[in-house]
Formats: structure tokens, sequence, C-alpha cells
């Protein structure tokens, strides 16, 4: 048997969720195209062809060769508006042995009588949505000639287990999701993403601070980081590389990856896709392209590596401008007070060496110490060394090449900059783990509004929040 | 973005159409609170939102400081009519707490 899932057209509810490649909406934070292949492997399908059109590259890019999932995975390309047999008709020979065919935004949901073994031996029979979205399984070579012919079918057989759930609105994906995560399909939880007893699922890397409430069962994914006093659940399905800032309430609702949701929000029964929203309610989408609120965490755009730069640059150049004066003035009347400048040697951008004097913190810093360190002024080198190009404004701390080492050669790309995220965060929760999540999220969310509220971030932490604590 | 301010008796009502975002939302604030300070017979005022096509944070940040002026001058401040993509910012941002919201103008004007 093989299998061909046909992913060409848009359907253009997805447009509501600003985002055209259905196939990888999130179903209990995993794309909608890995159920379809849980199927295939499920029904001993080997030989997958995936016919597309537009978002070939977003598909191609997750699914590959398909050697994850055990299968051989071709593609094929078609016009969106060509017949759904079309494709089919062009080698029916190769369909011979028997034949899967799904097509259009289906969701191959279980039922209570689903097990592997029973979908291997009885799913067969076709499932044909008036928009034309289907599930047909035939399996033999008079059984496909039929489909060919367009001849009735026997009706897909769900004693085996399988009820598909066609998704003909942002609605539906978004109950979809809520019957996972409340464990109302709990077979679903099982090959990679279990469920545990408590009914929360969180993945790797993520963080999560004491302060935060969650009230299961929720779903949170890998690479996210939330906000301190949060609370999260129930009914919170989170994706991956998702920012949730401080205050903010969340339950019964859908975050797509990537995404980010300010301060004391109060998100419920909304799908939250980047900048984007959708109110389930009111079955309506909206932009909200605002930093503040809803916004990105990935980079967008290919020239924000070099906006960056030239954004960190400039307000380096500012900083260096307003700071010059008062550290002119401070450093000298702390040197000339028994405060020592000690020698430090990072690493910075193509590994050149850096030659940093900065005054020492004492265990019981003075008064003229505290303000020296309060105006940010023991930045000064660093800003100095972003103006020459050797060092970012924001990214990785310059000391994860300095104390093992280790670390740094673990990360594909490694931004040695002025501040980093261990620079916003309070001593008492600075540790190696901590360290190692934030530099791989960084990787992860780095654009120019990220290094922004880095920049701010870190001058009202200096400024308000450093021994205040 | 339009701004027009009238007064009804007591009772201001300013009508404001257009994107209420970071571009315009000082010019906003800034009329409108040098608008009822002037009249200072104005016991309370509406901001007639039927118009208003989006809003962002700068934008929610322009009313509230104009509630904040108003309420130092003991102006009850209303909000009216607002569409749904404004409505979600207020939902969102949990500043339905703090606002007066009505559905239209005239059920505001009742409640004054």
């Amino acid at each position: 048997m093989k299998a061909l899932l046909h992913i060409n057209g848009s359907p253009e509810w997805p447009a509501s969720l600003d985002s055209a490649a259905w196939p990888m909406l999130p179903v209990g934070n995993r794309p909608l195209l890995e159920y379809w292949f849980e199927l295939c492997v499920e029904l001993g399908i080997e030989d997958v062809k995936i016919v597309l059109n537009d978002f070939a590259l977003e598909v191609e890019a997750y699914a590959g060769e398909g050697a994850r999932w055990g299968l051989n995975i071709s593609y094929g390309f078609e016009r969106d508006d060509a017949a759904p047999l079309d494709y089919l008709r062009r080698t029916p020979e190769h369909w011979e042995d028997g034949l899967l065919h799904i097509r259009g935004p289906l969701f191959p949901a279980r039922t209570e009588a689903y097990c592997s073994e029973l979908v291997k031996e009885k799913l067969s029979g076709a499932f044909i949505s008036e928009a034309g979205a289907r599930l047909v399984v035939l399996r033999d070579s008079a059984e496909v000639a039929a489909y060919l012919k367009e001849a009735a079918l026997p009706a897909l057989a769900t004693e085996s287990g399988i009820d598909p759930i066609v998704m003909a609105a942002a609605k539906d994906l978004f109950d979809i999701n809520q019957s996972l995560v409340m464990g109302e399909n709990s077979r679903y939880l099982t090959a990679g993403y279990q469920m545990t007893a408590d009914n929360c699922s969180i993945g790797a890397n993520t963080v999560i601070p004491p302060t935060v409430k969650i009230n299961p069962p929720v779903m949170i994914g890998d690479n996210c980081r939330i906000g301190e006093m949060t609370t999260i659940g129930p009914g919170a399905v989170i994706g991956n590389h998702v920012v949730i800032d401080n205050k903010t309430t969340l339950d019964h609702c859908i975050v797509l990856d990537g995404s980010y949701i300010g301060q004391s929000m109060e998100i419920q029964k909304k799908i939250i896709a980047r900048s984007h929203l959708y109110d389930v309610e009111v079955e309506m989408g909206m932009d909200m392209p605002d930093p503040w609120l809803l916004s990105s965490t990935k980079q967008v755009r290919k020239g924000a590596e070099t906006a960056r730069a030239v954004l960190g640059w400039i307000y380096a150049l500012m900083s260096v401008a307003i700071m010059l004066i008062p550290y002119a003035v401070l450093r000298l009347m702390l040197l000339g007070n028994k405060h020592t400048a000690e020698q430090f040697k990072p690493v910075g951008i193509n590994g050149k060496k850096l030659n940093l004097r900065v005054i020492a913190l004492p265990e019981h810093p003075g008064r003229r110490v505290k303000l020296f360190y309060r105006l940010a002024l023991d930045r000064f080198p660093y800003f100095l060394q972003v103006l020459a190009g050797k060092l970012w404004l924001c990214g990785h701390s310059v000391v994860l090449k300095d104390e093992s080492g280790a670390l740094e050669k673990e990360l594909p790309i490694y931004f040695p900059a002025a501040i980093s995220y261990e620079d916003i965060q309070p001593e008492a929760s600075r540790s190696e783990a901590m360290s190692r999540a934030n530099a791989f999220f960084y990787l992860e969310s780095r654009s120019v509004v990220e290094d922004l509220r880095m920049f701010f971030r870190f001058l009202i932490y200096r400024l308000f929040i450093l021994w205040t604590q | 973005m339009d701004i027009k301010c009238e007064a009804k008796g007591n009772v201001g009502v300013v009508e404001l159409s257009g994107a209420l975002n970071a571009v315009v939302a000082s010019q906003v604030s800034d009329q409108v609170e040098t608008w009822f300070l002037a009249e200072s017979h104005l016991v309370n005022l509406i901001i007639d939102m039927a118009a208003v096509e989006s809003m962002d944070s700068s934008g929610l940040g322009a009313l509230i400081g104009i509630m904040k002026k108003a309420t130092d001058k003991s102006v009850s401040m209303k909000i009216a009519a607002l569409q749904n993509k404004t409505r979600m910012v207020f939902v969102i941002t949990r500043s339905y707490k703090i606002f007066d919201i009505y559905d239209t103008v005239d059920e505001a004007l009742r409640n004054c």
C-alpha cells in the first residue's frame, strides 16, 4: 500500500491565523501533518507521496525524506485548481497495491475503540466531506480502479478506531486542541508527547519561575519563557519558543510557536499566532502588531541580523556619549579611593581577543560603587568594544567562553555581547543551567525588538532593581 | 486621526476616528485634555470610539492618561461604541476593568 497526501489548495480560514501553511498548524503541539504520517505508519505504509503547491518550503523542511517516521517521502506538485483524482489518474498502476489518500485539512481522530492493530487490519472505505476533504483507504486494485472512476465506495469503517474530523474553521482547530489538552482524547498523547499523571506537559529548555501558577491540564512546548506571577491553564496549549511576560493569565487558549505575549494580559478562548489574535467566541481574527502586546519571538526578515548590528551600534554610541563624563569622573574617584581596575580578556566577535579594564565590584560596595553600577558605567568599556565592532550590544554573555568553553562550543552561533539575559536576572536565579537555557533561547529569539527589550530591561534593572531585592 | 469635541450640557463627547496608535497617541491625549480642561463646566466625558478602526498599547496609554487627568478634575470618563478590534485590546489587556464601557454613545449619555 502507498499513501498520497494532498496538501495543495489553500482553505481560507488559516489566513485568520496568519498562517497559510495549514498542514503545519498545531494539534496538541504537533503539526497536523505528523498525525497523517502516524496513520501511514499504522497502516504499514512506507512509500508516501506528498503533493503540494504553496508552502512547499515549510512542509519539506519539516518532513524531509521521512526518516524520522521510517517513511520514504517523495514530493510532487499540482495546481490548486486540479481535481482531487487528477494526480492519481496520471499513473494509476502506481497505486494498484492499495492506497491511503488524504486531502484537505482533516484530522484523523481516534475513537475509544482505537488500537493500532485494528487500524492496520480494518481501516478501509472512504470518508469524503462536502468540501472535498477526504480520507480514503483502499486495500486492493479493484477498489482503486473504482475510486479512480469515481464509483461509490463503502463508508470509512469507523469501528477501526479512526473517525475523521474536517477542520472547516479556526474554531475547529481550537476545539480539537481543547479536546486533546482536556484529556478527552488521551490516546493522542502517547507517542512523543506524554501527559504525566498531573496532566501537565512541559517541554525541554522551558523556564518557569516559582511564582508561576499552573492549573492543569496544560501543554507547554520547548524553549518557552514564562514570566513571573503568570497563571497558566486550564486548557492552555502553548507551542515552542513562546515568551509570556509577567502577570499574564492564559486559559482555554492556543498559543502558536514563536509568539510573544505582553505583560498583565488576559488571554481566554483565543488563538494567538504571533502578532495575530483569533477570538473563538466571535470567530474573528485580527492583526495586533504591537511589540508590547503581541508579537513574534522569531526573526522574520533576512536583513534582521544587519538591522540588529546597526541598531546595537547606534545605541552603544548614544550610551557612550551619555556615559562619557559620569564614567570619567566616577572612575577617577573610585581608583583614587583604593578600588582597582581588573584586566578582563574575553573573546569577542570572530574570536578577537578583547582587553577590558573593569572596576571590580567589592563584596560590600559603598555608595559610589553602587552609583557606578546603577548607572551601568561598568559597561562603558563594553560599549566601546561594540563601537569597535568587536562585540554585539545584546546577545550571549562574554564569560561563556571564559569559564568552561563547553557551552560556547555547543552553540551553533555565538554572539558575544555587552548585555545578555544574565544581566537582567537577579543574582539568586543565575546558574549554569540558566545560562545554558538562556543562550539557546537567544539563538531562536534574537531580533531587533528582542534586543531593544533586553537593552531597556537592563537599564531598568540597574536603575531600580539592583540591590533593592 | 480626526478628533471632534462637542459639549452637550455638562457632558463632553469626543468623537475619534481612524487608527489610535503610537503615531497619534500624544496628539490625541494633548488635544482632548486641553479641550476638557478649558471646558470647566464639564462633569462627564464620553469618548466615542465607533470610528476607531484599530488601537495599540500607545493608544490605550493615551486613553488612560486622559482618564487620569479627568479623574483629577472630578470628571467621569466613559468609553462608548467599541468596534470588535478595539474591544479586543481592552479585553486582552484587562483594561475593561478600569474603564466604564458602553455599547453606544446614547447608553453612555443615559448613564451620565
